[in-house]
């Protein structure tokens, strides 16, 4: 008795470190917003799809829904209406999965959290938090494939829970887009944005406590894409190296505008829907540009986030202490560790930084984004930039010296302390670029400092995602320049168009064969053309 | 003849015979082409007046217990030319060290020889000098994370030097700087043979020759007894593999941090390396006289060498663990990784993620990993991965099932995520000490020349572990455990050899198709140099090739079929064609 006791105080005094930490995720602005919400479980796609009102296809349903959006997910969008599929070790097309089950023992795919949580919507969990889903419901395979989560990533894995939602989002939809519509006439033109700005945070808000995600909402959506494809430890969606060593195919880079430009899109662009309606989505300009940098911060701040929920993970009180501290090596960066051992050696040739040669790196791909965007904030360009070294230093710092015994409480805290100050910047990035997005000159200025943001991409996949990110700037740009010119043609630029093939083959390489000195040399080459524009 | 200036500096208080000034004179004068490789490192190093130690260098005392190369070079010792007796080779050993041309197997020059083996240098000579090379330059830059403009000075890095050259102060008993010319010898005689100022008059003497020629331990303080299998061993393990700071020495460790600077990787094997060293001293001749042990040598240096290097690397590893217990138990928070990453197998991690394969079937994940977790570091696949197969020979005493056992033990503690500092320092210390016991007695079987060692190495020794080597269950999971089984193998191949030729047998066609089946294989496991694809298409052919230090395209599973096999079905009795002569 007096032992269990004794073990609970010392649980809790293990956990009083915490507290003030948990506190200061709650009060950052963005993620402050958690309102006590209804019980919010997921109902399944079939529910969306199969009762006419998105699986429709003859008509329009309203200005702002197109009606077919879930046979457009089901037939061309295959990636996310396939990833519980890809689950079946039994297929036989599922070769890595039937080598991962083979390696992995004794963990069913189909039914197990780790692999639901991205694979497919998880209709034994409830959600009420960001916490995370927890299981309400224990159900068998059969239950779960009868329930649809055989469609993968459907519907609500990525608008939410629908039960709270599901009967009126379509009527709240039309009833406030029908008041507006009615009010917009009567009230004076100097009143308009504050109406209309009332009108829309109300509708989210109303949304948001139901459950439904605000896609629209570039850094809801890049938090929403990155929880798979970068991780998001809280969710329970880690890919672990245990997992990747298994066959898991690798989460590269991930750069959200340019994915979802390869997505086949199930909704119609903003830019193509009536006037009203993009005014009323306070839409001004093509604005990929602005989501490009944007989800550079968020990302950086993802990346943070999992180095904070893994360490208050491997704090917890049953972790055998020696265990404890940074150990999975999925938080670190692939390329650090999985290179061919070359003579002489480009890696040794550009050097280590502040790093120790032969200590393990953190995953930080998002950093370059993350600068561009700091820099995009101060208008100036060169103030805040050192805030990235503010976000980063302490716990590169930590990991330099400790490597991979680094404490969780101090792991923690670094990461809590830089994601506190990138909310900051996050919050000031979006009042500043919020009317109309950023204009031509902040984007060509963001492009520039791609191009000079720091050493080049030492690995394929960091090269990649630049590129990815360049060429989504360079679309915005010229959507901008084609709006502007109406129905005159747009002036082409082939010497960019060049230089962007060109950095694009470079990243296309396989990794063994990219040369991060080529890479930069036509790095080099783009900014001189851009500057010749 | 740097070197000779600061020796006569230091002249008047080091108290030396006069016999050693006449030997320097000498051996400057007479030997001079043999000394050519010392001047030549000491010219490096007079064009580089940083490496001087800083103050007026006359007023410098040396006190130490080193006297350099240069008191064993006269001619009349050990700087003699290279006679053509095999007997008489100690009279050139420093010309054989010193020698900037390749020597063959024996020391005589390249153009005398008509032995097919290529000719060998023994590079032990330019260990200081290599410290002022490009390479060095960036290790150091590196490693100390110098600014950029700042010079770097990898030759008065302590760390370095450990190794690199005499450096027998510790930090807990420093002695006066050892005098730029003693480092400019690099790795010279006394670094092996022990410091000699106690020693290299009495060496001279002849009732302490006559014994030492008639093979008995003529144990001198400070001097190392070479000739004794273990000793040597020790004394190449000590840098080859790494040791803790002792009373006498710095701490040796190449880890990780100084890998991923650019230095080499540290992968010993005793015989192999001796192999490539050209022999300064009376080695198979002098064998066939009578001289030392009537042994196989190859056989018994692969045994010994696995023994002690395995010894040194437990060590070395519970002196790791204990530094980490010490640092947490003080706070001290800057200290070196744990766990050390050189300790495990590099290719497990030093991969490409080739792009184009992500979601096709990969090798590595079909091959055997043994007890090993998914996507945990393999330890240990370098220095311990024969012990197994020694124990299941029963040839030492100590290492037997229940020692495998506690390395199947550590080899788990090491492969967490954060391998346990206390279990692992006790366990590694355990399995030191027994690896010592089993050397200690061998190494004082030797020096009482019992020889109740010596029925290890019959040729019924060499059949039976090479049966063992040769065992078709043998699945190397990495490339660190494939190369490990050819050196083995190697060895015994050549002992067998050396046996049969001792009976007088001749070569067989069989001994010729195991000899081209073990190149086979030696092919198979060394990394080969690509030329990229990506400048194979690309019309400037100046592109350079590109150097692989990992071995790309490995597949343990395939080349257990394609490259062991055929080596295997030569050399294992339960093969068909092995026929008893």
């Amino acid at each position: 008795m007096i032992g269990r006791a004794l073990g609970v105080v010392r649980v809790i005094r293990k956990q009083v470190w915490l507290a003030p930490l948990v506190w200061l995720v709650c009060s950052t602005s963005l993620w402050s917003q958690q309102i006590e919400s209804p019980k919010q479980l997921y109902v399944g796609a079939q529910r969306c799809g199969r009762t006419g009102c998105h699986s429709n296809g003859e008509a329009k349903l309203s200005d702002l829904v197109l009606g077919d959006e879930f046979k457009h997910w089901e037939q061309k969008d295959l990636k996310h209406r396939h990833a519980f599929d890809v689950l079946d070790p039994k297929a036989e097309k599922n070769e890595t999965t039937r080598r991962m089950a083979e390696l992995l023992p004794g963990i069913n795919f189909q039914s197990d959290s780790r692999c639901l949580a991205c694979h497919a919507v998880d209709n034994r969990a409830a959600v009420h938090s960001k916490e995370g889903p927890t299981i309400v419901e224990e159900k068998t395979l059969e239950d779960l494939i009868r329930d649809r989560v055989a469609l993968g990533v459907s519907c609500e894995a990525c608008h939410g829970p629908a039960s709270a939602w599901l009967k009126n989002h379509d009527s709240w939809n039309n009833e406030k887009f029908r008041e507006w519509s009615a009010d917009k006439k009567n009230t004076p033109a100097d009143q308009l944005p504050a109406k209309l700005a009332k009108v829309k945070s109300e509708l989210v808000a109303q949304k948001a406590v139901a459950g439904m995600v605000d896609v629209r909402d570039p850094v809801v959506r890049a938090k929403l894409c990155l929880s798979c494809h970068q991780g998001n430890i809280g969710e329970g969606k880690f890919v672990t190296h245990e997992m990747f060593a298994a066959g898991h195919p690798p989460l590269p880079p991930f750069e959200i505008e340019s994915s979802i430009d390869r997505m086949h899109f199930h909704w119609q662009p903003t830019e193509e829907k009536a006037v009203q309606i993009q005014e009323f989505l306070d839409f001004h300009r093509p604005d990929r540009a602005r989501s490009v940098v944007l989800e550079g911060l968020i990302a950086q701040r993802q990346a943070l986030q999992m180095i904070a929920d893994q360490a208050a993970a491997s704090a917890k009180p049953n972790r055998v202490a020696a265990h404890a501290g940074m150990t999975d090596f999925a938080l670190y960066s692939c390329s650090a560790c999985h290179h061919e051992l070359t003579y002489p050696s480009p890696r040794q040739r550009r050097g280590y930084g502040d790093r120790s040669p032969g200590r393990p790196a953190l995953s930080d791909w998002s950093a370059r984004f993350a600068k561009v965007s700091l820099l995009a904030i101060a208008a100036d360009g060169n103030s805040d930039t050192e805030l990235l070294n503010d976000v980063r230093a302490p716990l590169d710092g930590l990991i330099a010296r400790r490597s991979l015994r680094i404490s969780p409480q101090a792991a923690s805290g670094a990461a809590l302390e830089g994601i506190k100050k990138l909310d900051g910047q996050i919050d000031l990035f979006r009042i500043k670029t919020a009317a109309g997005g950023m204009n031509e000159s902040a984007a060509v200025r963001a492009l520039r400092n791609l191009c000079r943001s720091g050493e080049p991409s030492a690995d394929v996949d960091s090269a990649r995602h630049l590129v990815a990110g360049l060429q989504m700037i360079v679309l915005d740009l010229r959507a901008t320049a084609k709006a502007k010119a109406g129905t005159a043609a747009v002036k082409s630029e082939p010497n960019l168009d060049k230089a962007l093939a060109d950095l694009a083959a470079e990243a296309n390489r396989d990794g063994v064969d990219y040369d991060p000195e080529r890479f930069a040399k036509l790095l080099a080459g783009f900014a001189a053309a851009l500057a010749a524009r | 003849m740097a070197h000779l200036l600061n020796y006569q500096t230091a002249w008047g208080t080091a108290k030396r015979s006069a016999i050693v000034l006449i030997a320097i004179v000498v051996a400057a004068l007479v030997g001079n082409q043999f000394v050519a490789g010392q001047s030549s490192a000491a010219d490096r190093l007079a064009k580089q007046p940083e490496s001087l130690p800083a103050g007026p260098v006359a007023k410098m005392v040396y006190s130490g217990p080193y006297i350099g190369v240069s008191s064993c070079s006269a001619s009349a010792c050990h700087g003699g030319r290279i006679p053509s007796d095999p007997m008489q080779l100690w009279r050139a050993s420093y010309t054989i060290w010193a020698s900037q041309e390749p020597l063959n197997r024996n020391g005589s020059s390249q153009e005398k020889s008509a032995s097919p083996a290529p000719p060998m240098l023994d590079k032990h000579n330019r260990a200081y000098a290599v410290l002022f090379d490009d390479r060095s330059r960036q290790i150091e830059k590196l490693l100390r994370r110098l600014p950029a403009g700042e010079e770097p000075r990898a030759y008065a890095d302590d760390r370095c030097l450990a190794c690199h050259a005499a450096s027998s102060e510790s930090k807990a008993t420093p002695t006066s700087p050892i005098p730029a010319g003693i480092l400019a010898d690099g790795v010279g005689c006394e670094l092996c043979h022990g410091a000699a100022q106690k020693w290299v008059s009495r060496h001279t003497e002849i009732d302490w020759l006559a014994d030492y020629h008639a093979g008995k331990f003529a144990p001198l303080s400070d001097m190392n007894d070479t000739r004794n299998p273990v000793t040597r061993a020790r004394v190449c393990a000590g840098c080859h593999v790494g040791s803790p700071a002792t009373a006498s020495h710095r701490q040796r460790d190449v880890d990780h941090d100084l890998i991923a600077a650019g230095h080499p990787r540290l992968s010993f094997e005793l015989d192999a390396y001796l192999s490539c060293m050209p022999k300064h001293w009376i080695d198979e001749p002098g064998r066939k006289r009578g001289f030392l042990a009537d042994r196989e040598i190859h056989a018994e240096t692969w045994l010994l060498g696995q023994l002690v290097v395995a010894e040194a690397a437990a060590r070395l590893l519970e002196n790791r663990a204990s530094n980490v217990v010490e640092a947490d138990q003080t706070g001290r928070d800057n200290v070196a990784a744990w766990p050390e990453f050189a300790e495990y197998g590099c290719f497990a991690c030093h991969h490409e993620l080739r792009s184009k394969s992500r979601l096709t079937a990969s090798t590595r994940q079909s091959s055997p990993r043994g007890h090993r977790k998914l996507g945990t570091l393999s330890w240990g696949t370098w220095n311990f991965s024969e012990l197994k197969l020694i124990a299941e020979s029963g040839l030492i005493a100590e290492v037997n099932p229940q020692f495998v056992e506690q390395i199947d033990r550590l080899t788990t503690l090491m492969e967490e995520p954060i391998p346990d500092t206390a279990q692992v320092g006790k366990l590694a210390g355990e399995i030191a000490s027994q690896l010592k016991r089993a050397t200690d007695t061998i190494e004082r079987d030797f020096n009482s020349r019992s020889g109740s060692r010596d029925a290890l190495f019959e040729p019924a020794a060499i059949a039976k572990l090479m049966a063992l080597a040769a065992d078709n269950s043998f699945e190397p999971p990495d490339w660190d455990q494939s190369a490990q089984r050819f050196l083995t193998v190697q060895a015994l191949v050549k002992a067998r050899k050396l046996s049969l030729a001792s009976a007088n047998q001749p070569l067989s066609a069989k001994s010729k198709a195991i000899d081209a089946a073990v190149e086979d294989l030696r092919r198979g496991l060394s990394f080969q140099p690509e030329t990229s694809a990506a400048t194979v298409g690309e019309t400037n052919s100046a592109a350079p090739v590109r150097r692989f230090d990992s071995p790309r395209a490995f597949d343990p599973t395939l080349n257990r079929k394609k490259i062991f096999q055929p080596l295997f079905d030569l050399i294992s009795p339960r093969s068909p064609q092995e026929t008893k002569p």
